[in-house]
């Protein structure tokens, strides 16, 4: 069936407007509650409770930040999945680009004087600031996946105000960002087992991702740096995270800021 | 009935017009990097759409904050004070994981359809579909 | 236990295979290390098989966290004997591509492949629907990645294109049914929705009581879930982008699509209708409806895809229509009330999963030695012939015909005349593809008279490939026939497992095992 037929055939008309109709009915039938609701659903009030609650050391992660908290120690194995996903993403990408050819290695002026000189300068601001989002993901807003996305931008600022030829001046190869991000991926699986591996050593009992200490098992990674939470394996996970995003992303504009010729699209 | 309930249900309902608009795209357009950009607005639609499922207007303060502690709690007070303004963090985690996981699949998709205009010189559905002469195992 | 642990292995031989491709030049070592970690990943899925057989079922915590607050995996005899035929799957597949495929291709394959089955063992085994989610988009992702491994394949871009592009839209609406259940119910564990569908006064610990109204999104999401699952096994009205892939992906791929990732809607299916939604649900009227249908649905999609089949005169369209007609049958026997043809399904998606690999696996090395007279190219022709028979099923000594006689015989028990007659059809409509491609497989002659012992040094893996295959193929069915009796275990340990209230029970008082 062309395209053509299935844009005017009264049956796509006739499904668009079930899907319409059944999700406006779950929402006027009050299927999700009032719009906006007044109470907290009983689950996020667990965790909002328990984020960072010193009275309840089974329960909480010591982070002050509850979504930080779900993402990686709740429910900390769907994002090493989330990470996966992405790591599978850049996997198939450099697997349609296999025979990148390589840059040719032009003059690349880039833009003028002033843009180039501030570039230098908003460089080094991006950088601080993305640290500190990623480290400071279980104090403040942000994260790994955050801060990772704010020092990709470095590279794609690099690009466009000098050339893409600076980057290859700098020493950094595609290559290199692929080893890195191999070795951040490397990493999360690493802190991911260390309770495990622990425990195994030890004779006691440990989970996979644990953090906390728990009724039936006691190991318990570090929850304070001095006076400063740490939020135990939740500021290490930022902190892999963080590479193995900026990695990826880096990558990803880097392929894409090559010439086609360079990338091997045109013969 | 309440201003803010007709206004939030009016939203909701806007944001699954805009996923059916969405749909639509994703099935009906010839050009393969417009079926992109439609998944691109109905994924984006859906993180809205659970944001504002999250979202809550507080009973006693007037406006809900972040799921994030403003400072260390110092006794079970500060985290019931915490509970009575803070939004649900959940809605908030799914989707960052689903960001993530959208990221990944644009930027694979965007490198598929680089190499489907080298191929086809076009991006268009229809192109021409002739059989392969091809070794089968491969 | 042993379920966090097969997955980590994955995920960890994944990343291990990126990095040994990138930083040695070495093949070899890749090549052992990618086989020795899939076959690590294949003794971790039978001491699960074992222990779930011992303790009934295998439960983990992962964090330490009790549900409905983290994410646990609930691995129970279903699962855990669809694990082992992935696991197997895999190993098969990695010794399949160090044969066919180019040294420069397979440090990309290996760790593409890792990835996909550790989500596929995700998708398994987890109790929890968001993660279900997560793991949907690790595998099509994934998938499309295998595909397009050819890059320079205008075909297979195509096909990986349009996949992509469809399965991405569709598991966005899996995310869109999570968010709405989460939103209704105030919780996202399957133990939790299924108990809190039966009788919505009910309260549990972390997730209290339901929060909205939750007929209405229990019947959007579940008939949205339904629709995901049928595009995932590519079931008749959604299969357009099935046979595009399997004309185009690398054969080492097609083994793995077949026995793990396409396998994965009648699961989810299996799983929806008889632990998220049970019979005794709120919407046990409109979930009615959706059986119906479902079974209008696969019986069309059975008649169609077998007469599709029987057009067939490659063995890459053999294979696509020929794995949607049977997963079109084994849907029949899951969604069917009678628990043997529940436990027939099951078996029926492992049957078509081992027939497909024996065929794939079995033309590829004919194909590669098609030149010479040796011995592994007379053991594939042996093993084609075995997984058309397997595929056919009227024979008594392949496991095919246990899982049809298994499925007619629950058919007939519950009265559902139209089933049985779908499974004897399709399997006569099929038969025509097959065996006339068998027959031009049989009576080619060998272009080269030449005795030639060895080739490039693959000559061992493929005789141990072939080799294992058939002892697996035939032994299960051999087995089978001389011990009837394992299929009433099997169909007893089925029934446990599709059993909503120890899911329930078991869940809540979750044990490490």
């Amino acid at each position: 069936m062309s395209i053509e037929k299935i844009r005017r055939s009264p049956l796509t008309a006739l499904a668009l407007a079930t899907i319409t109709l059944a999700l406006s009915i779950v929402i006027v039938s009050r299927g999700l509650g009032i719009l906006p609701p007044k109470d907290l659903r009983e689950l996020g009030r667990t965790i909002a409770v328990n984020c960072f609650n010193p009275w309840n050391r089974t329960l909480t992660s010591f982070s002050l930040n509850a979504v930080s908290a779900i993402i990686w120690d709740y429910r900390g194995i769907d994002t090493v999945f989330e990470t996966a996903v992405l790591f599978a993403g850049i996997a198939g990408l450099s697997t349609l680009f296999k025979n990148v050819k390589g840059l040719t290695l032009g003059i690349g002026g880039g833009s003028t004087l002033i843009v180039r000189k501030s570039v230098k300068l908003v460089v080094l601001l991006t950088t601080i600031a993305s640290i500190s989002i990623a480290i400071h993901g279980h104090l403040t807003p942000g994260g790994g996946f955050q801060g990772g996305s704010v020092l990709a931008v470095i590279t794609s600022l690099i690009v466009v105000a000098y050339s893409i030829e600076t980057i290859h001046r700098l020493g950094i190869s595609t290559k290199d960002i692929m080893r890195i991000r191999y070795t951040a991926l490397l990493t999360i699986i690493f802190i991911a087992v260390i309770p495990t591996l622990y425990g195994l050593t030890t004779g006691i009992h440990a989970y996979f991702l644990q953090n906390m200490p728990k009724d039936d098992s006691p190991i318990s990674m570090p929850t304070n740096f001095f006076n400063t939470p740490l939020g135990g394996s939740i500021f290490f996970l930022n902190l892999a995270e963080y590479i193995a995003v900026a990695a990826s992303l880096s990558l990803v504009v880097l392929l894409f800021s090559m010439r086609s010729k360079e990338l091997g699209l045109e013969d | 009935m309440d201003m803010l309930i007709v206004a939030f249900t009016t939203t909701a309902i806007a944001l699954i017009v805009n996923i059916v608009i969405a749909t639509y795209g994703i099935f009906t357009d010839r050009s393969l990097l417009k079926k992109v950009i439609s998944l691109l607005i109905f994924s984006d639609t859906l993180s809205v759409f659970a944001i504002l499922i999250g979202f809550r207007i507080p009973k006693v303060v007037s406006s809900p904050s972040p799921p994030i502690h403003l400072d260390i709690p110092g006794t079970v007070k500060d985290i019931e004070e915490f509970l009575t303004r803070t939004v649900d963090p959940i809605p908030q985690a799914f989707i960052i994981t689903a960001i993530v996981i959208n990221l990944a699949i644009f930027s694979f998709l965007a490198g598929l359809l680089l190499q489907y205009y080298k191929h086809f010189g076009s991006l268009d559905v229809h192109v021409l579909e002739e059989e392969e002469v091809v070794d089968e195992v491969y | 236990m042993f379920s966090a642990a097969i997955v980590m292995n994955y995920l960890l031989a994944s990343a291990v295979t990126a990095f040994i491709g990138i930083a040695t030049r070495s093949r070899k070592l890749l090549d052992l290390v990618a086989i020795a970690m899939a076959t690590t990943g294949l003794i971790l899925s039978i001491s699960l098989m074992f222990n779930t057989i011992n303790y009934g079922v295998s439960t983990y915590m992962f964090g330490g966290f009790r549900p409905p607050l983290g994410v646990v995996y609930y691995a129970d005899f279903i699962s855990s004997s669809l694990s082992l035929l992935s696991s197997f799957a895999t190993v098969v597949s990695i010794i399949l591509a160090c044969i066919s495929m180019d040294q420069s291709i397979r440090r990309y394959f290996y760790p593409i492949a890792f990835l996909l089955i550790a989500g596929v063992h995700s998708f398994l085994f987890t109790g929890d629907i968001f993660h279900l989610y997560v793991a949907t988009e690790l595998v099509t992702i994934t998938s499309c990645a295998l595909t397009a491994i050819y890059s320079d394949k205008r075909n297979a871009i195509r096909a990986t294109l349009i996949y992509g592009i469809a399965g991405t839209a569709i598991t966005s609406f899996l995310l869109l049914s999570v968010i709405l259940v989460y939103g209704s119910y105030g919780t996202v564990n399957i133990a939790d929705i299924a108990l809190k569908s039966i009788d919505p006064k009910a309260v549990t610990p972390f997730s209290g009581g339901v929060f909205g109204e939750i007929v209405s999104a229990s019947i959007t999401a579940l008939a949205m879930i339904t629709w995901v699952f049928l595009f995932k096994s590519g079931i008749m009205p959604t299969h357009f982008w099935l046979p595009r892939v399997y004309r185009s992906a690398p054969i080492a791929s097609l083994v793995l699509f077949t026995s793990s990732s396409d396998i994965l809607g009648v699961y989810g299916i299996l799983r929806i209708y008889r632990i998220l939604f049970s019979e005794n649900s709120v919407i046990t009227s409109f979930r009615n409806t959706m059986l119906f249908s479902l079974t209008a649905i696969s019986t069309i999609s059975a008649f169609l895809s077998a007469l599709l089949t029987a057009r067939q005169d490659r063995v890459r369209g053999i294979v696509a229509y020929s794995t949607i007609t049977q997963l079109s049958l084994a849907l029949a026997g899951v969604i069917s009330r009678d628990s043997e043809a529940v436990a027939g399904g099951l078996l029926h998606i492992s049957v078509n999963a081992l027939g497909d690999t024996s065929i794939l696996t079995g033309y590829t090395i004919y194909m590669k030695n098609r030149d010479i007279d040796n011995f592994s190219s007379r053991l594939a022709k042996v093993l084609i012939m075995i997984g058309f028979l397997n595929l056919f099923g009227l024979i008594p000594i392949v496991p095919g015909f246990w899982s049809k006689a298994l499925m007619t015989k629950g058919f007939l028990d519950d009265g559902n005349i139209v089933g049985v007659a779908t499974v004897l059809i399709s399997t006569g409509l099929c038969a025509i593809g097959y065996f006339r491609f068998a027959i031009n497989i049989l009576l080619r002659e060998q272009t080269s008279k030449f005795k030639v012992v060895s080739t490039e040094g693959r000559y061992f893996l493929n005789t141990t490939i072939l080799l294992l295959l058939i002892a697996i193929v035939l032994g299960l069915g051999i087995g089978l026939t001389l011990n009837p009796q394992i299929l009433n275990i099997i169909v007893e340990l089925v029934s446990r497992s599709i059993d909503v209230d120890t899911y329930i029970a078991n869940t809540f008082n979750m044990v490490n095992r």
